[in-house]
């Protein structure tokens, strides 16, 4: 069954307060946005995890909030996608573009080389917090929730299952670009692409 | 007497070399370089989508969003890559082009339209390298029915590449 609506609650939803540094080295990049109290929530719950994060999207019904790492280039871990919206809606694809120059990690067995296959790729939207209804190359099914406050689901996005970069490692970079499409599950009327670009 | 039938031959001789000259330019237009199933028999299991919402650029080396339905009630599966290749017509052929996207290593599954709506997506950079003029570009893709390798599908789309 796809985009069935699950019993159980995927993250939380519990309405998110006042946004509050919670690790240490870390930096919420959504910070200088001035996004909604639900985003700000949602960026403490990242950083508390000890990722970075990013609001790339906040919208009224949609906010997608990009967690990563600096390393000391950067490492896109996941999106949290919140949800306010009464129907499902998927992850259609996500795909990352770097400056022309920028190198990658090259891994295929054993230590990881630098490689700079420069390319943008296409990830596998991972289950997120749900495994039921996913299917590979399908789009990963957000869950609604009721608004204000929404569900919350995590799309992990590593292992990329990109052969050339699989947990989406970008050193030494200038700019890095996230596209993501989202559609409605029920329709599959689109989004405009979400498209955000990581600066060094 | 002898005149006319050698006129009349003649004439049969240029007709023919017309027509073969014809469907000549007509085949060569047609084939795609490493597709083996015909444009006819494309876009009939599955389309492919220019998506206006995502407001692709069409522009040479850039993004391009494209959105497949499924039009058969069976399941479709794509290789990794979508099966995806791009052509350029060029010189009355279609002659194939870089496309710079990178795949997960992963067969895409393509659900009828009634089970999963969104379809797929699937993005192609095209890359023309020193393309100075509009490019009228062919993508194609081709898959096979699940548990039917042999049933293999494919849809075409054309678009302008600036």
């Amino acid at each position: 069954m796809v985009g069935g609506v699950p019993s159980t609650q995927p993250f939380r939803t519990t309405p998110y307060g006042d946004m509050e540094g919670s690790c240490d080295g870390c930096s919420a990049e959504g910070r200088g946005d001035a996004p909604g109290a639900d985003t700000i929530g949602l960026i403490n719950d990242i950083l508390a995890a000890g990722l970075n994060a990013k609001a790339i999207y906040d919208e009224d019904q949609i906010t997608v909030v990009a967690a990563f790492r600096r390393n000391p280039g950067i490492q896109v871990n996941s999106l949290y996608i919140n949800n306010k919206s009464n129907r499902p809606v998927s992850v259609m694809s996500v795909d990352f573009a770097t400056s022309e120059w920028a190198p990658t990690r090259f891994c295929l067995s054993g230590p990881c080389l630098f490689s700079a296959p420069n390319e943008p790729y296409q990830v596998i939207p991972g289950p997120g917090t749900y495994a039921q209804g996913t299917t590979v190359g399908i789009g990963s099914v957000i869950y609604p929730g009721e608004e204000p406050i929404g569900l919350t689901t995590r799309i992990s996005l590593v292992p990329s299952g990109y052969l050339y970069n699989p947990d989406n490692s970008f050193y030494w970079y200038t700019e890095v670009t996230i596209n993501v499409d989202l559609a409605y599950t029920d329709t599959g009327t689109r989004w405009p692409t979400i498209s955000y670009t990581f600066s060094h | 007497m002898y005149a006319k039938t050698k006129i009349s031959v003649l004439l049969v001789t240029f007709l023919f070399l017309i027509s073969s000259c014809s469907t000549k330019n007509d085949r060569n237009s047609n084939d795609l370089p490493g597709i083996t199933i015909s444009v006819e028999e494309m876009n009939t299991a599955f389309v492919i989508e220019d998506d206006p919402i995502t407001a692709n650029s069409h522009e040479n080396n850039k993004r391009l969003s494209l959105v497949i339905r499924n039009l058969s009630d069976k399941t479709i599966v794509f290789p990794s890559d979508y099966g995806l290749r791009i052509f350029e017509f060029q010189d009355q052929m279609w002659n194939i082009v870089q496309n710079r996207m990178g795949y997960a290593e992963s067969e895409k599954v393509l659900l009828p339209y009634d089970v999963f709506p969104p379809g797929l997506t699937a993005v192609a950079y095209p890359n023309i390298p020193g393309l100075l003029e509009p490019a009228r570009i062919r993508i194609v893709m081709v898959g096979h029915y699940e548990n039917s390798d042999s049933e293999v599908v494919g849809a075409y789309i054309d678009i302008t590449l600036k």
